[in-house]
């Protein structure tokens, strides 16, 4: 079975490991339990993100959460056209990074709890969805 | 080592150490089991090239490799929730814990303005 992409912005990561009880942590919870129906991805940006607002004693661990490969860090080079399509669509400065990101992966899915990503219906190229979003839609599968 | 079957009393007896006999007992159900006659043919293609000695064997084999499997996908899903409850934990003593949804967001949405102009601007 073809496996569903889907990125995982940085704020369901950091709310999904501060918060119990919440859509995001249970999502990142059921994340091992999904991997074989989707491919999670992040880019070296959410990454960063990640990185830079935990303390450095918990920088090893959510290092060797990656080594799950569960979530995956994938390379992106930076595409002038894709910047151009999604500031021409109105985003952020910081978002058009992870929209051209996710666009270039070609992935089915961006789980945001992003309000100004989810605001955003003009693209057909990908769905974005917030972690409850994301659990309805696959239990309704 | 060497093992020796008595089938009477059902025990395996291994003597691997002669001052040091060690026993195990096992205790052995009989099941009947009903399976298509394609597979039933395939099974016994690996018994007669030596794979099994027996239908019983393939089948204690089988069973064995899936209880193998099954318990290294438990564990590693155990693994995984460990990871994040420790995870859990040291965050419990930041800021971040203090914090709304809300406040996290626009930290984060800080971070990403940052490093937009440190990568790409």
């Amino acid at each position: 079975m073809l496996k569903k992409k889907a990125v995982i912005d940085s704020n369901e990561i950091i709310l999904g490991l501060t918060t119990e009880n919440t859509s995001s942590a249970i999502f990142i919870i059921k994340l091992n339990e999904l991997k074989d129906k989707y491919e999670f991805i992040i880019s070296d940006d959410i990454y960063q993100e990640v990185m830079r607002n935990i303390p450095n004693y918990t920088k090893e661990k959510f290092s060797k959460l990656l080594e799950f490969k569960i979530i995956t860090i994938n390379d992106f080079l930076t595409d002038v056209e894709l910047f151009q399509k999604y500031k021409n669509l109105g985003f952020k400065k910081g978002d058009i990074a992870i929209a051209s990101f996710a666009d270039k992966e070609n992935a089915d899915i961006l789980i945001s709890e992003n309000r100004h990503f989810l605001k955003w219906l003009q693209t057909r190229k990908f769905k974005i969805l917030n972690a409850e979003q994301f659990l309805k839609e696959i239990i309704k599968f | 080592m060497k093992w020796i079957w008595d089938e009477n009393h059902k025990i395996y007896i291994s003597n691997t150490y002669l001052s040091n006999i060690q026993v195990i007992f096992m205790e052995f159900k009989k099941v009947n089991i009903t399976l298509p006659a394609q597979l039933f043919e395939k099974s016994k293609q690996l018994i007669d090239k030596g794979l099994y000695s027996s239908f019983s064997d393939l089948v204690r084999s089988s069973i064995r490799k899936e209880l193998k499997e099954e318990h290294q996908l438990l564990s590693k899903e155990d693994e995984w929730q460990r990871m994040i409850k420790e995870i859990r934990t040291d965050l419990q003593k930041t800021e971040l814990a203090k914090m709304s949804k809300e406040q996290i967001i626009k930290r984060l949405r800080k971070t990403r303005d940052r490093i937009w102009e440190e990568k790409y601007a």
